[in-house]
């Protein structure tokens, strides 16, 4: 009788586990493993290689922002009328495409509520540059995108950062980097979205120009969706020590 | 009965058992010392009913864990969190019981890399487990019980984070327990079963396939099964 009950039970329990039937071989050997002292395995990952040299307009300089950062994102007149093409628009395409990169949240890019909350501002070549200048020179040279940061003093012992940005009107606020737009020069919001990506590839540490056209980071973007080569260089940056940051 | 025929029926258990414990390993052993155990003690200790459903709420604390360890990568690591649970067992014989519970665990996430640590928001996971409960050893008045459990676990929060991005929704668990309770008080008289210590060693499969974000190959995703303990309190009504 209570070999039968027993049955009973194991049958219940065969029930139970054929739901996950395929977990039955991988679990003996885990619980053989905890019995031994060896823990079972867990996921692992790697970065990748970069795919071409992230730091050739910087002189070998790589910056970056502090892992785990959120990055608020304001954009100045995002949609101005008069204009068919919506900066808005390819600003929020762009840090959403650019957010998938980030697999382990090494950055968060964000839409800011206020101007003086903004660690980055996008703004358009016919509006006021909203920022002061830094230390550095702010020279767009007639670019249809530019971005722009300064890098401050170094401290003894700590990695330099990014010089913080006053704001033309509301105070210091935490602003280092600014990317300037000529939407005037686009010829489409395709386009326009493509050079929009390209900032941003530079506003969030690469400091480069890839010669494959197929790229985001192509020194003339055609392409809005960040390819595979532009993924792993900033995946492979994301797990180096920075010289700067922003 | 001869003892030759017991000793026949013996083997018989004991080859029928080896063939379970191909199936379930490791398990198996503890289903058939918990046999041998019934036929030489078939005593109730505990005041749960020999019929019908037992309700039952856990408050536990989720040990730190890691789930995605690398060199060359974050590692991911799951803070110490709370797990709350409720469920109900009901007896399929005097030494075994059988049931289901619902849990709700949720931890902090921290991801580290080359010295640098930053926060990976919160993990919250949500089982339904189908529970197999075995009656274990008894000592100094505490008595023992060994619960094996599997189901279904529904991953929520952090889902930017690797592996959990990667990861389906929803995906099996299994787990190994231990719950201990005073089985009589200092008189030796049955003592009213209420509160109960409990141990819980949980595996949660996480199979973040071969890509990663879209990105083929930029990562070498390795499924496998990841580690939760937890431990608490369990009480039952």
């Amino acid at each position: 009788m209570k070999r039968r009950s027993l049955r009973t039970a194991l049958h219940a329990w065969l029930v139970t586990w054929l739901v996950t039937w395929r977990a039955v071989a991988r679990v003996a050997a885990c619980s053989v493993g905890v019995l031994s002292g060896f823990a079972c395995d867990t996921p692992s990952a790697t970065r990748p290689d970069e795919a071409f040299n992230p730091t050739t307009l910087t002189g070998g300089v790589l910056y970056r922002w502090t892992s785990g950062t959120t990055i608020r994102v304001w954009v100045v007149n995002p949609s101005s009328a008069g204009f068919p093409i919506d900066l808005g628009l390819a600003t929020r395409q762009a840090m959403h495409r650019w957010n998938q990169v980030a697999a382990f949240g090494e950055f968060t890019l964000k839409s800011a509520t206020r101007i003086d909350e903004a660690n980055i501002i996008v703004f358009d070549g016919v509006a006021p540059l909203p920022v002061s200048e830094g230390s550095c020179v702010f020279n767009p040279r007639g670019s249809t995108g530019y971005v722009y940061f300064c890098p401050g003093s170094a401290v003894a012992g700590a990695v330099p950062r990014a010089e913080l940005l006053w704001l033309t009107q509301g105070g210091p606020g935490v602003t280092t980097v600014i990317i300037r737009l000529d939407r005037g020069r686009a010829s489409s919001q395709s386009a326009y979205n493509a050079i929009v990506a390209h900032e941003f590839g530079h506003a969030l540490g690469i400091g480069a120009h890839s010669d494959v056209p197929s790229d985001v980071m192509f020194g003339l973007p055609t392409t809005e969706i960040p390819s595979e080569r532009d993924r792993a260089t900033l995946r492979w940056l994301l797990g180096q020590r920075p010289a700067l940051v922003l | 009965m001869s003892v030759e025929h017991r000793n026949r029926r013996s083997r018989r258990w004991d080859q029928a058992c080896v063939r379970r414990m191909i199936l379930l390993a490791a398990c198996g052993c503890a289903l058939r010392s918990t046999a041998l155990a019934a036929q030489t003690s078939g005593q109730r200790t505990d005041d749960v009913a020999r019929h019908g459903w037992t309700v039952f709420g856990d408050v536990a604390g989720v040990l730190r864990g890691t789930w995605l360890s690398s060199t060359t990568a974050p590692t991911v690591e799951s803070d110490i969190g709370v797990s709350l649970a409720v469920g109900a067992q009901r007896p399929l014989s005097a030494r075994t019981r059988g049931g289901f519970a619902v849990r709700v665990q949720s931890q902090p996430l921290r991801l580290s890399e080359a010295g640098v640590e930053w926060d990976g928001g919160t993990l919250t996971v949500g089982d339904v487990v189908g529970a197999l409960v075995l009656r274990g050893v008894r000592a100094g008045g505490v008595q023992s019980e060994i619960e094996l459990s599997s189901g279904l676990s529904l991953l929520t929060g952090a889902r930017r984070i690797y592996p959990f991005s990667s990861a389906g929704t929803i995906t099996p668990v299994v787990g190994l327990g231990a719950v201990l309770f005073r089985a009589t008080d200092r008189s030796g008289r049955a003592h009213r079963r209420r509160l109960n210590l409990m141990v819980r060693y949980d595996l949660i499969r996480l199979d973040p396939g071969p890509t990663l974000a879209g990105s083929l190959d930029a990562f070498a995703g390795t499924a496998g099964w990841s580690p939760r303990v937890s431990a608490g309190l369990r009480v039952l009504r």
